[in-house]
């Protein structure tokens, strides 16, 4: 006996294609299904918005009810280039009845259809802490989409939020996939195109800008962009960018969260402004954070390099950490995120809202460099150790120019 | 720079180089800050700070404008020997020397053009204890 086979179809598609078909009185529709490992098809009669596993084959939708079936149609799908393998969908025109499909060639057989409602199902989940749905009309901006930034960007779209605003000037490189959400099949692209995709392959119907310019140059875009956001995470590796963003968000009243790892990620900092508290400047200003930023690009090394070190300086200062070393920053990040998007009435609020109440928080991941000193992390709770979130309270610096002026 | 930044910046030097400087911006909004400074018993020198138009996001550069050929104690011109980890001296642009003043990890909005002719002042003072005793600049204001 034939293994059975998985048919899927999302729901917003299915709904359309059928109003169309009423509409227009269509019978037929030709389209498009990936097919994966020879069992699994997923069907479209428009584009999808995110890639598909797997390869594409011409499939068909018949918009008739199970006993209008007849000879006939099977010639009809033949004329239009249907092979034996080929999907059918058959979908009744009042959505009386369930959809099923069948491979061209035998149509006797027949199998259930998934209709996917992606973001129905986002907003199903985690209902006990933040109820469904409540994040689809939050609109974030995330500024940097690298390890930091892919990674949240699909962390955010997990969590149900539905507008998204991208921006990098980068092409993913071979050296980024180690600790980047993207894959090889990615290499090569515009790095805000292929974390949109990502984002659409968790939320399709989430919508997505983006924009490939350089922040610290379109000083115009990053201020429109903060002020039409309710969120902006800053997700760059170098100072400069961070206090641009800075600088919008605080002119534009915004909240904003900023992560970072320091050298060779052996930790690193997640801050948050609120617009009235401290901002990234005071933070700097008033007392001074330690840890030179992470470098992790040849561009960000050629920007941290001091002119006059030695030849090949530059490269050596390239060290990313690892992913894993990467994943409780970015894992802070995201938290923090979700209850600056959050309405203060829900749960997660009562859950998380005291314990974040630090604007500043400091990570070690291994005992080296500034975190050199620390003890073993052994079984002491009252001293610092690697591996453990301490908040820092930051007051706002009164002689701050970043968040005084204005 | 916005019109507020700018306006602090002016009183603060004003206040501190009264008649000595020159603050303007082109259409992007890139500044330039012309400065006449003098080392407390010692020379007078031309200082060309410029800076982006998301200054203070970004760090300024600071060259030595005036006199045009500056010596080491051995007699070297110092753009011949740039960049020099021991003199605090950059790539120079322009064939102009170019002054480390702060690194770009200490660097923070609320540095003003005021404060980075200062730590430009600091070298300055550092330039002329070299040329009386020959060590380097590192050793007055460190690495
Ligand atoms: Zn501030």
């Amino acid at each position: 006996m034939r293994a059975p086979f998985h048919y899927a179809i999302l729901a917003s598609q299915l709904e359309r294609l059928r109003s169309e078909a009423r509409r227009r009185r269509l019978r037929l529709v030709e389209g498009v299904a990936f097919v994966a490992d020879g069992e699994s098809f997923h069907l479209f009669h428009e584009k999808p918005s995110f890639p598909c596993a797997g390869l594409p084959l011409p499939c068909f939708f018949v918009i008739a009810e199970a006993s209008d079936l007849s000879g006939s149609l099977m010639e009809k799908l033949e004329a239009m280039g249907a092979r034996p393998e080929s999907p059918v969908l058959v979908l009744s025109p009042a959505g009386t009845a369930e959809p099923f499909a069948f491979p061209a060639g035998s149509p006797q057989e027949r199998f259930p259809v998934s209709v996917l409602s992606p973001e129905k199902d986002l907003a199903s989940r985690g209902g006990a802490i933040l109820e469904g749905g409540l994040l689809r009309e939050k609109k974030v901006l995330i500024v940097g989409l690298g390890s930091f930034g892919s990674v949240a960007a699909v962390e955010l779209a997990k969590s149900g939020v539905g507008h998204f605003v991208l921006a990098d000037n980068d092409r993913l490189e071979p050296g980024n996939l180690c600790r980047h959400a993207c894959s090889v099949a990615d290499v090569g692209r515009r790095k805000t195109l292929a974390v949109r995709d990502l984002v659409l392959a968790r939320n399709p119907d989430a919508q997505v800008e983006t924009f490939e310019g350089d922040v610290n140059v379109e000083g115009t875009w990053l201020r429109q962009a903060a002020r039409e956001c309710d969120l902006i995470l800053c997700m760059t590796g170098t100072a400069r960018s961070r206090f641009n963003v800075n600088a919008a968000c605080v002119g534009a009243g915004r909240s904003a969260i900023y992560a970072r790892a320091v050298t060779r990620a052996e930790g690193g900092d997640v801050f948050r402004y609120r617009p009235g508290g401290p901002c990234l400047a005071c933070l700097f200003s008033g007392g001074g954070v330690p840890g030179a930023p992470e470098v992790s690009s040849a561009r960000d090394a050629a920007e941290a390099a001091a002119d006059y070190a030695p030849p090949g300086y530059a490269e050596s200062l390239v060290q990313p950490g690892l992913a894993n070393d990467i994943a409780p920053l970015v894992g802070m990040a995201v938290k923090l995120s979700l209850l600056e998007l959050a309405p203060k009435d829900q749960p997660l609020w009562r859950k998380l809202g005291e314990d974040l109440e630090a604007p500043f928080y400091v990570w070690a991941n291994r005992r080296e460099g500034l975190y050199e000193e620390y003890p073993p992390l052994g079984y002491n709770f009252n001293k610092s150790a690697i591996l453990r979130w301490y908040g820092v309270r930051v007051a706002r610096d009164s002689s701050c120019l970043a968040c005084g002026l204005g | 720079m916005d019109e507020a930044r700018r306006k602090i910046e002016e009183t603060v030097l004003a206040s501190t180089f009264p008649g000595a400087f020159r603050l303007t911006q082109d259409a992007k909004g890139a500044a330039r800050l012309e400065v006449e400074v003098t080392v407390p018993g010692g020379g007078s020198y031309g200082l060309l700070i410029t800076a982006e138009p998301d200054y203070p996001s970004s760090m300024p550069e600071v060259y030595l404008v005036r006199p045009l050929v500056l010596r080491d104690a051995r007699g070297r011109e110092l753009l011949s020997i740039s960049p020099s980890h021991e003199m605090h001296l950059l790539k120079p642009r322009n064939r102009f020397l170019r002054l480390c003043h702060y690194k770009p990890e200490a660097w923070h909005p609320s540095v003003t053009f005021y404060k980075v002719v200062l730590k430009s002042l600091l070298w300055l003072t550092a330039y002329e204890n070299h040329l009386q005793s020959g060590r380097p600049i590192t050793d007055y204001l460190g690495t």
